[in-house]
């Protein structure tokens, strides 16, 4: 009898318990940019977060690549049809740009959260007009990733990768090979796949900056950023890199023709072990200085109910936990934007068994970013542009950064 | 002598043709072969024809990413919906202004003109804002109706109407007809060709479309085949096994309905001069 007491007990609370979940269970409406096996690293994530945290119901979306997101997003803010969150590309230009801080408030607010743990460059990625409107999530950044065998070829020690930019131009030019005799070389020392990107690293490390946050001044037309370009100019000139050819790097890479890549860190586990010959990964080569420019898309949150919002905080400081941030890096290759990811059991495993990550997760201290500002992508387009000017010989490295810099001025005066 | 020589005529066209065939099959091929090869195969080089196992992996595995059979479902009602709606309304349309006299007549055929030069990307947001305000987003609506009016449609349609011999509507009326027993009973059937061609036109783009649906729809049972395809699509590298095996499901269907149909289509490719 007091047997059958104790169950009904226990399923009277059972019960209550099950409504109390449903009653107080929230629906949030979550963003994604990721696809592919990224893609469904992402969902295995959140659908463990709903296991761990029953009361939230996480409902994804897919959203194309990072330009259709960005479109999808524009959309949604001129009806305000917004969803709760998302991982989004350029985030801060729709959050911080319209006033919406409201992550800085559960940040500030979250004693558990620690702000510290997070590479200050990742903050800076995270900022509008100085403050903080996002969380960093899917960065990536360039690396270098060369051939071992092409460098042993050429005499050069394959444990040995470059070490500055005038190493690279040495390397490369004993790499590149003309087998034909056609004039034309067949195997190329250096190719760049994207050319704004890696250019900004230079201007970084030749301690130059690249916009002024607080006017939006471009700075790359001083003496150091020409500097820069002219060095550019100097390693297709010197046929270390080919003129204009910066699409086929993959394919290049990929068929055994060239020497040094430099590209997203995604490349990492797309080639490691899996081309026909050994692939080595290294920092990208300094100039006066180590930096690295780092990319990606940052998590963010648009405010609707109180609920809401505390549910949405619940899921990104989940997904950015140590452990779990660790996975989804080990997963996709992304890299970790905190320290403590590194000190995960599973990460350092994964560090030793893959060296070539290392390089990459390694790296991010000396990462550097820049406010987000709206003429980023017209930043970029100009640099791509001109620096295929200066590599044709169209325009001077001092004219062409001249240029670009004035052009970007007159699109952010308007 | 002359039969000897057309043979030889012949032979030279032959291989013409047949060189033109393997240009037009040979994406089909390493399309269909490359769904059967592992992650492994599909990115060696130099490229291998042949999967070095054959692999039927790639299916399934698609088939958990994306729910492709509703997606599939979907990219046939919207599109057909799309096509029968939009070429109806354009015959309406088009018939009127190559026909009928009311005031404002070329006003709104240059304003019909006017929507051909805008790209879709300026129309996409304002767009966007009246579907939503309507309670379209994530809704077969949604994807339907913004596209049952077309200009282009229109014009071609127009352009072609005001060819055809104003006789041959004077007899009908004659006989009794009113404006929409000319429209059918004239103008129509007379325009067979064009009617044809604009119908294939209007499937092929929409059936293709991928910003629109993405961007209108939020869950999965409402979105459209491109939208599935482009998930395959990576940052950092597409998985091409497994996008060759989606697209290769993503074809065979049509292609099934080609075959079966086939005999229908080439008569009407012969009755028209329309290729198909």
């Amino acid at each position: 009898m007091r047997r059958c007491f104790a169950v009904k007990r226990f399923l009277l609370v059972a019960l209550v318990v099950f409504l109390t979940i449903t009653a107080l269970s929230v629906e949030i409406v979550f963003w994604y940019p990721l696809s592919g096996s990224k893609g469904q690293v992402f969902k295995e994530l959140v659908a463990r977060f709903e296991k761990v945290y029953p009361d939230v119901k996480v409902k994804l979306v897919y959203t194309g690549k990072y330009s259709d997101t960005a479109q999808k997003v524009v959309s949604a803010l001129a009806t305000k049809s917004l969803p709760n969150g998302g991982i989004i590309p350029a985030g801060p230009i729709f959050t911080g740009a319209y006033g919406n801080y409201k992550i800085l408030e559960y940040i500030e607010s979250d004693s558990e959260f620690n702000m510290s743990d997070f590479y200050e460059v990742g903050w800076d990625y995270a900022k509008y007009k100085g403050k903080i409107c996002a969380i960093p999530y899917n960065i990536s950044t360039p690396v270098l990733i060369y051939n071992k065998e092409l460098m042993a070829e050429a005499g050069l020690d394959p444990s040995k990768p470059p070490e500055t930019w005038a190493e690279l131009l040495e390397y490369a030019k004993k790499i590149t090979k003309d087998l034909n005799d056609d004039g034309e070389p067949d195997v190329w020392g250096l190719n760049i796949k994207d050319t704004p990107w890696i250019f900004k690293a230079m201007l970084f490390q030749n301690d130059c900056g690249i916009i002024d946050s607080n006017t939006l001044t471009p700075l790359f037309d001083g003496p150091k950023g020409v500097e820069a370009a002219t060095f550019w100019k100097k390693l297709v000139d010197e046929k270390a890199m080919p003129v204009g050819m910066h699409n086929l790097a993959d394919k290049q890479f990929m068929s055994g023709t060239l020497g040094f890549y430099m590209g997203s860190s995604s490349r990492i586990g797309k080639w490691s072990g899996k081309l026909p010959f050994e692939v080595g990964v290294a920092f990208l080569p300094k100039m006066v200085k180590r930096a690295i420019p780092i990319g990606g898309a940052v998590l963010v949150l648009f405010p609707h109910s109180k609920a809401e919002d505390d549910a949405v905080w619940k899921l990104i400081k989940w997904l950015v936990s140590p452990e779990n941030l660790g996975e989804f890096c080990i997963m996709t290759g992304y890299i970790p934007i905190r320290k403590s990811v590194l000190e995960v059991p599973k990460v350092r495993k994964f560090m030793e068994e893959n060296p070539n990550y290392r390089v990459a997760f390694e790296q991010m201290k000396y990462g550097r970013a820049y406010w987000h500002f709206e003429q980023m992508g017209t930043m970029d387009a100009l640099l791509y542009e001109y620096l295929d000017k200066i590599e044709r010989g169209v325009l001077t490295p001092e004219e062409a950064m001249k240029e670009a810099a004035e052009k970007l001025r007159k699109e952010i005066e308007s | 002598m002359e039969a000897r020589k057309s043979v030889k005529k012949s032979w030279y066209v032959h291989l013409l043709l047949f060189t033109g065939t393997v240009l037009m099959i040979f994406p089909f091929i390493w399309m269909f072969l490359s769904a059967f090869k592992t992650d492994l195969d599909v990115f060696s080089y130099p490229p291998k024809w042949l999967p070095s196992t054959w692999t039927l992996e790639n299916f399934p595995r698609v088939l958990e990413m994306v729910p492709f059979v509703r997606y599939y479902l979907n990219s046939i009602v919207v599109t057909s919906s799309i096509t029968f709606g939009q070429v109806f309304l354009s015959i309406l349309a088009a018939y009127a202004l190559a026909r009928l006299h009311f005031p404002g007549k070329t006003a709104v055929t240059i304003l019909l003109l006017s929507t051909m030069i805008m790209p879709f990307q300026v129309t996409l947001v304002p767009m966007f804002m009246i579907v939503y305000k309507f309670g379209w987003i994530d809704t077969y609506q949604g994807l339907i109706v913004p596209f049952l009016f077309s200009g282009f449609s229109i014009f071609f349609l127009r352009q072609f109407f005001v060819t055809i011999p104003k006789d041959l509507e004077d007899a009908a009326k004659i006989d009794g007809c009113g404006y929409f027993g000319i429209l059918f009973n004239v103008i129509m059937p007379n325009s067979k060709a064009p009617i044809g061609t604009i119908s294939l036109f209007v499937f092929l783009t929409h059936w293709r479309s991928y910003l629109w649906p993405l961007v209108v729809t939020n869950s999965p049972e409402m979105r459209t085949l491109p939208v599935g395809l482009k998930y395959f699509v990576e940052e950092g590298g597409t998985q091409y096994n497994l996008m060759m095996a989606a697209s290769l499901m993503a074809i065979i269907p049509v292609l099934i309905v080609y075959i079966v149909a086939e005999r229908h289509l080439v008569k009407s490719t012969t009755l028209t001069g329309l290729k198909f």
